[in-house]
């Protein structure tokens, strides 16, 4: 037995009684089941009574019978998850495990172990009908995660950008640049939960800017045998090493970096995406999970994304065939087919876009220990509120967007909110209030962190970024994500924020092609509020095209297409403007700007195809040839060579080789609003 | 004088077991709640040391007893009693600031060592 020294006969004495009870409980619940078999309550209790009948078992050493009522908790777990349903022929078997620990228990209860029985033939049967594959011993596989584990670069990380900048700020406030690593006991179950104990307390009290593995978004547990983290703190040592005082975490070292060993930090440049860890080998990882490589993922996207294209192709030679006579009945097949082929397609892209989703949970979740840590070293009372927790979102934008949110969190905390005695004279509840949130509208995930504190100081940004008094509060306050508009002194000067905003909103802007914007009250509090897209690589666009090419308009930027006519015009020196909604935007013909005259106005015909597109800073109307369709278009980056006006934002290649440009709407905008490119 | 700990989980079975491992190595066994919400009114009114918490219980579950207890006493040291399966609800828990988690079935030097650690830092 697992317990020595302890009085066991009165152990099993009481694990008796207590079986006893839950067995009673058991039998009940799957009757109950038997009759409604989506009874959620029952389903529940059913779960939670196997799971405490399987942990106590254990403990007192009865394998075999742990073993079954793991199995039914599993199959418990699953009805729960939705992921199975209670067929009966799953009822049955239910009932027959139910029926087998009933006997082990007697047996027990007569002194006897639960060793001569068989088992295997009923978990076999659950195994089968709830699905699961045959469980091998996992320990067989470690041995291949570790080795793959071992062959990435784990000491040396290649910095990102924002991780860069965040080396170079630690420096100059005169910190540390450290290299913590610790072991995760073998001993340990969850390594990956212990190694976050770890993870946890450094970022409380230390800047953590780089770890191995990923601790954000939690990756295959064996690979959190070891943790090695790059954080900058002016601490003294034995304040960082003291958090890994845990039990189970062995082996502590920190190393303080020289300046050679940071300069080569500093120096290494991404090369591209290293292959991540493939566990091919050790292919049992959870009962409902696998692991897959990123690049296959990718692969097979990249696939159905070619697959749409083909699909639109194959849309357009039915149409064109349908405009012809004869040949009715092989019409009608080529009909059917290409829809199947349509919803089939639409169907697979919406099943391989899940793979990379994940609940932005993974993220949100760090942030009411940051707020309650930080506000206490700041003497500061906060409410953190988060909302829309579920909403899912890619799995890379998650891993992005993680430093950016901090920092504004951060931010909020430190500069946004006031001191409880200024909230006091300003009438304000002292109990400061922040709140974040995600929900997805369209294809865009929204994300908003919100303070009560005193907000932007509006005149300040003006006076600094020298802006005249006919821009509105609205637009001054966006100065604060310009590039080099927040250095060191102005931050607590400018009453708030501005710390290393720019970085924040270069990197949702460049990195995750997402939009951030704020908006302020003098004395009311802040509101900054991030769009992102869903996913970084398929773009739903509008495909149009311009003398004899074609172009691609993401979808979300599009504001609405339009027919305009000469009357809709107005014109003013050379430049022509759209009367749209009352609003005054830029007509700009797409062959122009893509000629690079953009100045020379566009030449209107009487009936021309328009495409408003929208973004922060503005609108524009584009004008083209012909709208196509709409296509859901797989996007892969395109060198500066081609690219030299900034006018695309990607391609995309099909099959025979030719290539669609996506279209930069913003940067399109640009060029409407300065009036062509000599403007910019 | 003996560190003072509030036990809390819904089976009988499960609190003997860590009383026992825990009175042995000198530990005084404050309390011990069978629900949630028991555990709570138990900490408000006992002030234990540290508390060790299950996640399954019924009423109220181990999370959201842990979470009102933070409320009562923000530097409380919780240490959290999960399964194999409840990866997300520990971190969650950690994120809100308990102080170790022990995973069941577990062996008594876990539950020592985790507590141990926890009464020191």
């Amino acid at each position: 037995m697992a317990f020595t020294g302890l009085d066991e006969r009165k152990l099993l004495r009481a694990f008796l009684e207590e079986a006893e009870e839950l067995l009673e409980k058991l039998n009940d619940n799957l009757l109950r089941l038997e009759k409604d078999a989506s009874n959620p309550d029952s389903i529940n209790e059913v779960f939670r009574l196997t799971h405490s009948l399987k942990s106590e078992s254990a403990l007192l050493g009865f394998a075999r019978l742990s073993e079954l009522a793991h199995r039914l908790e599993d199959v418990f777990d699953s009805i729960r998850a939705e992921n199975l349903t209670l067929s009966r022929p799953l009822m049955d078997a239910i009932f027959s495990a139910s029926d087998l620990i009933h006997e082990i228990i007697s047996r027990i209860s007569r002194g006897q172990t639960d060793s001569e029985i068989d088992t295997r033939t009923v978990i076999g049967e659950l195994e089968q009908l709830g699905g699961f594959g045959f469980r091998s011993e996992p320990e067989q596989s470690i041995e291949a995660a570790t080795a793959a584990a071992a062959g990435l670069d784990r000491g040396e990380p290649t910095l990102k950008s924002f991780q860069r900048f965040q080396v170079s700020e630690a420096l100059e406030r005169g910190e540390k640049i450290c290299r913590l690593t610790v072991r995760v006991s073998d001993e340990a179950q969850l390594k990956y939960p212990r190694a976050y104990l770890v993870f946890n307390s450094l970022e409380l009290i230390t800047n953590v800017i780089h770890t191995f593995p990923n601790m954000t978004v939690p990756q295959d547990d064996r690979l959190y045998e070891q943790l090695t983290v790059l954080l900058s703190s002016d601490l003294p040592e034995e304040r960082i090493t003291a958090v890994c005082a845990v039990d189970l975490i062995e082996e502590p070292k920190l190393e303080v970096l020289d300046r050679t060993q940071v300069a080569e930090l500093l120096s290494r440049r991404d090369e591209g995406q290293k292959a991540s860890v493939s566990t091919s080998r050790s292919s049992r990882i959870e009962s409902s999970s696998v692991r897959v490589d990123t690049n296959k993922l990718n692969e097979i996207w990249q696939l159905v994304g070619e697959l749409t294209i083909y699909k639109a192709q194959l849309s357009q030679l039915h149409d064109r065939l349908s405009r012809r006579r004869g040949n009715e009945s092989i019409k009608g097949e080529v009909e059917r087919a290409t829809d199947s082929l349509e919803r089939i397609t639409a169907e697979m892209q919406q099943a391989i876009m899940g793979t990379r989703m994940v609940p932005i949970a993974v993220l949100f979740n760090k942030f009411p220990r940051l707020v309650r840590d930080l506000s206490r070293k700041l003497g500061k009372n906060v409410e953190l509120d988060i909302q829309g927790k579920d909403t899912e979102i890619d799995r890379t934008i998650v891993e992005g967007l993680s430093d950016p949110l901090t920092h504004i969190i951060r931010n909020s905390l430190d500069h946004g909110l006031e001191e409880p005695e200024e909230r006091r004279k300003a009438n304000k509840p002292e109990v400061g209030r922040i709140s974040i949130s995600a929900h997805q509208q369209g294809g865009k995930i929204v994300i908003e962190v919100a303070d009560d504190g005193r907000g932007l100081d509006v005149g300040k940004i003006r006076k600094k970024a020298g802006i005249d008094s006919e821009i509105s509060d609205e637009e001054v306050a966006q100065h604060i994500f310009s590039p080099g508009f927040s250095t060191k002194e102005d931050v607590t000067d400018l009453s708030g924020r501005g710390v290393g905003m720019d970085v924040v909103a270069t990197r949702i802007r460049e990195d995750l092609k997402g939009e951030v914007d704020v908006r302020s009250e003098s004395g009311g509090g802040t509101l900054i509020r991030i769009l992102l897209p869903l996913t970084l690589t398929i773009l739903h666009s509008l495909v149009i095209s311009c003398a004899g090419y074609y172009y691609a308009v993401p979808v979300q930027d599009i504001k609405e297409t339009v027919k305009i006519s000469e009357q809709d015009v107005i014109v003013e020196e050379k430049n022509v403007y759209y009367d749209y909604e009352g609003q005054k935007i830029a007509i700009l013909g797409l062959q122009s700007v893509l000629l690079g005259r953009a100045d020379e106005g566009a030449q209107l015909g009487p009936d021309n195809d328009g495409v408003v597109v929208e973004q922060r800073r503005g609108r524009a109307c584009l004008l083209v040839d012909e709208l196509v369709e709409e296509e859901d278009l797989v996007i892969k980056p395109i060198s500066d060579l081609l690219n030299h006006r900034r006018l695309f934002s990607g391609a995309t290649v099909l099959g025979d080789g030719r290539i669609i440009f996506i279209l930069d709407t913003a940067r399109i905008i640009e060029i409407g609003e300065s009036g062509g490119f000599d403007g910019i | 004088m003996a560190f003072r700990v509030l036990l809390a989980d819904d089976l009988y079975f499960m609190r003997m077991v860590q009383k026992e491992v825990l009175e042995a190595k000198g530990f005084q066994i404050v309390g011990e709640a069978s629900t949630g919400t028991e555990a709570v009114a138990m900490y408000e009114q006992l002030r234990p040391d540290i508390v060790v918490l299950d996640i399954t219980m019924p009423e109220m579950n181990g999370l959201e007893a842990m979470k009102r207890i933070f409320a009562l006493e923000p530097d409380a040291k919780i240490i959290i009693c999960s399964a194999i399966g409840q990866q997300s609800l520990i971190v969650d828990a950690i994120n809100s600031g308990i102080k170790d988690f022990i995973v069941k079935p577990f062996k008594p030097e876990r539950l020592l060592s985790a507590i141990n650690k926890a009464l020191q830092g």
